[in-house]
């Protein structure tokens, strides 16, 4: 579908109702366009920007926004942060380190920040191209995602992502490399004044029977309110294998507006995790397509919220190809008045036979005010497929307590064991070691620290 | 040891045990037969302290002490165990993790100092051996995707570990072949001690030819109608439960108000 470009009448997403666009969220002198974009991307810059100036923002009458209001943040017009402020980062180089093995990118409110950096990709058979390091014309395969139309009207973080982005940063790994250790994109939301809205913009692809390991990480540093409004995409090439997590930790009063497309060929392998940990409002969104035979996609999610935190996670998988498997296990952990919402559309097309589709959403209910939504929606039009889904929503097993208990384990510490190990399970055979216990103790921090759980006894 | 002085228990309005005495002393094997819904796993769950079940009347005593006013992990401290019929699946936590934590709490209840991972790690590979049981079942997480003979067994590496005083099993039989019997069998034997107490309820009197008790009762009803030696679980193989059930007034019995 192409975007709708030069029109004057308003694509609305979604009722007719306050007209909102996705524009309105930022300040209006933000609107005029050009900074910090090279020549050859800016009249591409201007048609997204028409595009996200005609969409409007989905409210709750709108099916795939039913449970997450955008409200809070039309109460509010962002700044999109400027590359050419100078804020002093050093203090930032301990929250960036410690990631473990692997190349480090780091981006600060949007801009590629070479002094947090290590200098190179350090391994054969990948190159980083980044924007704002780009002098002259991009490499083809750069330029042609960029020439790329925005599939869906719908695609609303996506929309905005393309208008607003300062920089980007595009991965490409060979037709059979195999990188040893993880690459980390760090985008950190460094505040200082104003509401600043933050626009990562990811580009990965992998060659045919290539193998890497891509850890994208979103973190703020202050206080207040922001923006973060990731975009990735992921092209997976016949056979290749890649494991992506990305891990959202923005402060408490920060937005997150966040998609992923993912497009995978055939016989290729990915592993997906998405960690949701902080934010006010939280939207991720990942669509998947699965376009080669034999592709599988195993996608896992935990999100754990504290106080009011709204954690909004919304799939979306294609099978377009036969014996095609997918996978989703999403998991939230809730306290205080905090709230989780999945959203699993499947859909397996009529060329998709022996399509084999499993998803699972269990919400562990730490008090009386948190609450979950959960909505498996599948769209089947293959006759020989296998699909099954599943939700639960419920406070600890009580049986399982009492075993802790009868063995010895106080309430206290029997409760802890139990909510650490119904969220620690997505860290499991994650490839890095380092990356794993690193994660392993945010998860910690996030369950004793923000929501009062015990320590692991 | 323990002294269980007409013991009311009742789940959701219904009477369940209706007035059961039993004394064990230390040293002693005490089996719990009888047929379904005798109440048989409500007993063993009651003195471990499940809170599904509530007590209306009488007492449980360790050694004089009040059980029924104690925790689950206080009764555990306390040196009572009881074997799961059904045990329960864990995932995420591995059964090594999950014996330590609970060797250490049971010991820091009890004064006594922890265990490091190595001296736990040496101690539970051997008793592990001694069941039969595969190492990689250490690392899994806790029951889950186990047989049934290795939960059982799983149940009984929990006990040689926390070596309790008071051992309750609760139907470990139920399930497993004859081998993963003898193996399960053969771990309670070697727990056998004159400090320690067994009571040991099973439906079939199979088990008890290799765990040989030294009492036997039958509960029909929510109540003790016989107590006997050995030869009673064999007579019940031949006889059935009819004999005994048959004089049991099955009218319903109105509960305890208040």
């Amino acid at each position: 579908m192409k975007p709708v470009v030069g029109q004057s009448a308003k694509t609305t997403v979604g009722a007719k109702c306050d007209g909102a666009t996705l524009m309105s969220l930022l300040v209006p002198q933000d609107h005029a366009d050009g900074q910090g974009l090279p020549a050859w991307l800016r009249e591409r810059r201007a048609e997204w920007r028409s595009l996200a100036a005609m969409v409007t923002l989905p409210t709750a009458r709108d099916e795939e926004w039913r449970f997450t209001s955008l409200t809070p943040l039309l109460a509010r017009r962002f700044v999109v942060a400027r590359s050419e402020e100078r804020i002093e980062h050093s203090s930032l180089t301990s929250l960036v380190s410690g990631q473990g093995d692997g190349a480090r990118l780091v981006f600060v409110n949007g801009v590629f920040e070479s002094r947090l950096s290590t200098p190179d990709l350090d391994e054969p058979g990948v190159e980083a191209v980044v924007l704002s390091r780009t002098r002259g014309a991009p490499p083809a395969w750069v330029a042609a995602h960029f020439r790329r139309e925005v599939n869906r009207h719908t695609d609303v973080c996506a929309i905005l992502n393309n208008a607003c982005f300062r920089d980007a940063v595009c991965i490409r790994v060979a037709p059979g490399a195999v990188l040893r250790r993880p690459v980390h994109l760090i985008f950190v939301t460094h505040l200082h004044s104003e509401l600043l809205a933050v626009h990562p913009h990811v580009f990965v692809s992998l060659g045919t029977s290539a193998t890497a390991s891509i850890c994208e990480h979103h973190l703020g540093v202050g206080a207040g309110a922001y923006l973060t409004n990731p975009f990735t995409r992921l092209e997976i090439g016949d056979g290749a294998r890649l494991e992506y997590i990305r891990v959202q930790n923005e402060l408490l009063d920060g937005f997150h507006l966040g998609s992923c497309s993912l497009h995978q060929m055939r016989d290729s392998c990915v592993t997906a995790r998405l960690l949701s940990l902080g934010g006010a409002l939280v939207r991720q969104e990942l669509e998947g397509s699965l376009e080669g035979p034999d592709a599988v996609c195993t996608l896992g999610g935990l999100s754990i919220g504290e106080r009011h935190q709204h954690l909004d996670t919304h799939l979306r998988i294609v099978h377009r190809a036969p014996r095609t498997t997918s996978r989703e296990v999403f998991k939230a952990v809730l306290s205080g008045q905090s709230r989780g919402v999945f959203s699993g559309r499947i859909i397996v097309q009529p060329a998709a036979q022996k399509t084999d589709a499993k998803q699972s959403n269990m919400n562990l209910l730490l008090s009386d005010d948190s609450r979950s939504y959960s909505r498996p929606q599948l769209e089947i039009y293959a006759d020989d497929v296998k699909c099954t889904h599943g939700a639960t929503a419920g406070r600890l097993n009580e049986e399982a307590l009492f075993y802790l208990r009868s063995r010895g384990l106080p309430l206290a510490a029997a409760r802890s064991l139990l909510v650490h190990a119904f969220a620690a399970d997505i860290l499991s055979e994650i490839g890095c070691a380092a990356l794993r216990r690193r994660l392993e103790a945010a998860l910690r921090a996030k369950l004793t620290s923000g929501l009062g759980v015990g320590e692991l006894p | 040891m323990l002294t269980i002085e007409d013991l009311r228990v009742q789940v959701e309005q219904r009477e369940v045990l209706r007035g059961v005495n039993l004394h064990v002393r230390a040293g002693e094997v005490h089996a719990i037969m009888g047929p379904n819904g005798s109440g048989k796993s409500t007993l063993a769950q009651v003195i471990a302290g499940r809170h599904l079940y509530e007590v209306v009347g009488g007492s449980v005593r360790l050694d004089g002490q009040d059980v029924l006013v104690m925790a689950p992990e206080e009764r555990a401290v306390a040196g009572i165990f009881l074997a799961f019929q059904y045990p329960v699946e864990i995932s995420g936590v591995s059964t090594s993790y999950f014996l330590r934590a609970a060797l250490n709490a049971v010991r820091k209840g009890r004064g006594l100092p922890e265990l490091d991972a190595a001296d736990f790690a040496e101690l539970v590979q051997e008793k592990a051996r001694q069941l039969d049981m595969r190492d990689d079942l250490l690392g899994r997480s806790v029951n889950d995707g186990f047989s049934g003979g290795e939960k059982k067994r799983n149940e009984i590496l929990q006990m040689s570990i926390l070596e309790p005083r008071l051992a309750i099993l609760d139907e470990t039989d139920s399930g497993l072949d004859i081998d993963a019997l003898k193996t399960v069998a053969r771990g309670v034997n070697a727990l056998r001690s004159p400090q320690r107490a067994f009571i040991v309820v099973t439906h079939y009197q199979r088990l008890l030819n290799y765990i040989v008790p030294d009492r036997v009762h039958v509960l029909v009803d929510g109540r003790i109608v016989k107590s006997g030696g050995p030869e009673l679980a064999v007579e019940l193989e031949n006889r059935g439960y009819e004999w005994l059930t048959a004089g049991v007034t099955l009218a319903a019995i109105p509960a305890r108000g208040g």
